[in-house]
């Protein structure tokens, strides 16, 4: 073989090594599947039945609350408040090829009150539940990236439509997964590109006309690549604002309006950043980690005006922050048999049967007390979304919380 | 595994999960596929931490991740390749401008590779490996891997006939 081809061989899988940094959290990620997999395995071994999607529901089980009252307000059908309404991006074990573009989802039927599977790799419920932001593909081309809208009454997806490229960056390829805003008006998608001025693009969820709004510091004071989130009045965006020394570092929270043009910018501080939460009035925002398996996860509430700490704790588990469930009490989803339970000064959650086999949610209050815990299915879904539990019949009861 | 070996483990690819990124990035041509590919491989290691963290784990890994990124095209794809993106059309002349042309080219010409082929040269020409170290990555004989490569620099040069400007400009060079 030539010299000059060696060399452009070369330099062509060099530059292609370099098209992307290492994803944070290899490790943890690594360390969360092999303990899930040898779940499964014993599940298996075991005689267990092993059939997933709509059976998922059947491992989903309710523990005794461990603890106080607040989590433990029945409706007169036996409902508490809320309930997973998707869980978005589960992988198939059948199907050996690890792309996305092989994920699906649940979708919670209000009807029948279990889950139907549906062919999405990403399923987010609209606030009123009639439609769901749906998304296919890996980014290849075999299996480009595709986003829509699907209506739960007719079972019919509206795609949105592609951008083409446009100086190297691509709509919706180059965009996350998107987030209808909380009055379900429109749907949000934070744009970054490797190459090309970063921003976000608002879809309006009836016409799903898409409008670009440029932000070129979006990269530059957000290390962590957070993506932006809607503010509870949805007329505003937040990004978390973050630094990378030796580790990302929150430095603040800055708020945009729908035109891109910057609100406010609040201080906060804090260690690596995974999830941000406002509570649905906008008077608290909830800032925590990425779960490392490892240590309690420590979570912050600031006033999202000032940013002012207003309560600081940690969980007596390693788990990542889902939500808000009132506005005394956090969700948060543990990882199953995630490190044990390390020394703390909180009290440790009793434990019930089977809760080292299964991730669970966790109900806390702003002290770190546990206060409900519902087991997960098997499977791990990359995202949970949460809804009311209106209207589900009343043989939903064990799968609310 | 227990609390030690899990923050040995996460040591270990805090310190290396930036080189073995890079080699999956390389064999994949895909952020996503690298990122899907590396995870699968670092969940076996996980699984097998106790065990193969005192030998060489990054060897074990890279193996792996050459073994699993051709099993899984083997299984699934059974022979067919990947996508066949349009190509660019061929430059008449190789001049200085022509080179990111051909380097574009070139990597989408890659990307049409069966995974084993482009394996082959993943190691061959990213890694630098001799040929009885490739054989052993890839569980095959070394006769194996010659005419692997053979057949994927062919393929490359159907693939992206601008190649063959280099031919012409080594050959004027002599």
């Amino acid at each position: 073989m030539n010299p000059h081809l060696t060399t452009a061989l070369r330099t062509a899988f060099e530059e292609l090594a370099e098209t992307a940094p290492a994803p944070v959290g290899l490790a943890q990620a690594a360390l969360v599947s092999a303990r899930r997999q040898r779940v499964t395995r014993l599940a298996v071994g075991g005689g267990f039945a092993a059939a997933i999607c709509a059976a998922l529901i059947g491992v989903v089980a309710v523990i005794a609350p461990i603890s106080g009252t607040a989590g433990d307000q029945f409706a007169d059908n036996g409902l508490r408040p809320l309930v997973v309404t998707a869980y978005s991006g589960i992988r198939d074990p059948k199907i050996d090829d690890p792309s996305p573009h092989f994920q699906y989802s649940l979708l919670l039927n209000a009807k029948t009150g279990r889950y139907d599977r549906v062919p999405y790799r990403y399923a987010m419920p609209s606030p009123d539940g009639s439609q769901v932001l749906v998304a296919t593909g890996d980014n290849s081309p075999r299996h480009p990236t595709r986003a829509g809208v699907l209506d739960r009454a007719s079972g019919n997806v509206r795609w949105i439509a592609d951008s083409g490229s446009t100086g190297g960056a691509r709509f919706p390829a180059d965009s996350n997964d998107g987030r209808w805003s909380p009055d379900g008006q429109r749907i949000l998608f934070t744009h970054m590109p490797r190459t090309g001025t970063p921003g976000f693009v608002l879809v309006d969820s009836d016409t799903l006309t898409t409008t670009f709004v440029p932000l070129p510091d979006l990269a530059a004071q957000n290390d962590q690549a957070t993506g932006l989130i809607w503010t509870p009045d949805s007329k505003g965006l937040a990004l978390t604002l973050s630094t990378s020394v030796d580790e990302p570092t929150v430095t603040g929270i800055r708020i945009y309006d729908l035109a891109g043009r910057v609100v406010r910018t609040v201080p906060a501080s804090g260690g690596p950043l995974d999830a941000v939460s406002f509570f649905p009035d906008g008077g608290q925002l909830a800032l925590a980690p990425y779960s490392d398996g490892v240590r309690q996860t420590s979570v912050t509430v600031v006033d999202p005006v000032t940013g002012a700490v207003q309560h600081s704790f940690k969980v007596p588990l390693s788990g990542g922050l889902i939500g808000w469930t009132d506005d005394r009490q956090l969700l948060i989803r543990v990882v199953h048999d995630a490190g044990g339970i390390p020394a703390s000064d909180q009290p440790a959650p009793v434990l019930g049967p089977g809760d080292d086999e299964y991730d669970r949610l966790l109900v806390v209050d702003l002290t770190g007390r546990v206060t409900h815990s519902m087991h997960l299915p098997a499977e791990y879904a990359d995202h949970l979304f949460i809804g009311s539990s209106d209207g589900l019949p009343s043989s939903a009861a064990k799968i609310t919380f | 595994m227990d609390a030690d070996l899990d923050r040995e483990f996460s040591d270990f690819v805090a310190a290396r999960s930036h080189a073995l990124f890079r080699t999956a990035l390389a064999l994949t041509g895909h952020r996503q596929q690298a990122e899907d590919l590396l995870q699968t491989v670092l969940t076996k290691g996980a699984r097998h931490w106790g065990r193969i963290r005192s030998g060489n784990p990054e060897a074990y890994l890279r193996t792996a991740l050459y073994r699993q990124q051709t099993s899984w095209w083997r299984s699934l794809r059974r022979g067919r390749e990947v996508s066949t993106e349009q190509l660019p059309e061929v430059a008449a002349t190789a001049d200085a401008t022509a080179t990111v042309d051909l380097n574009l080219a070139l990597r989408q010409a890659l990307a049409q590779l069966a995974p084993k082929h482009r394996a082959v040269l993943v190691l061959r020409y990213f890694e630098d490996r001799p040929d009885s170290e490739i054989a052993e990555i890839l569980g095959c004989t070394q006769s194996t891997v010659r005419s692997q490569a053979a057949r994927a620099l062919a393929r490359l040069r159907e693939l992206c006939p601008r190649l063959d400007i280099l031919a012409t400009k080594e050959a004027a060079d002599r």
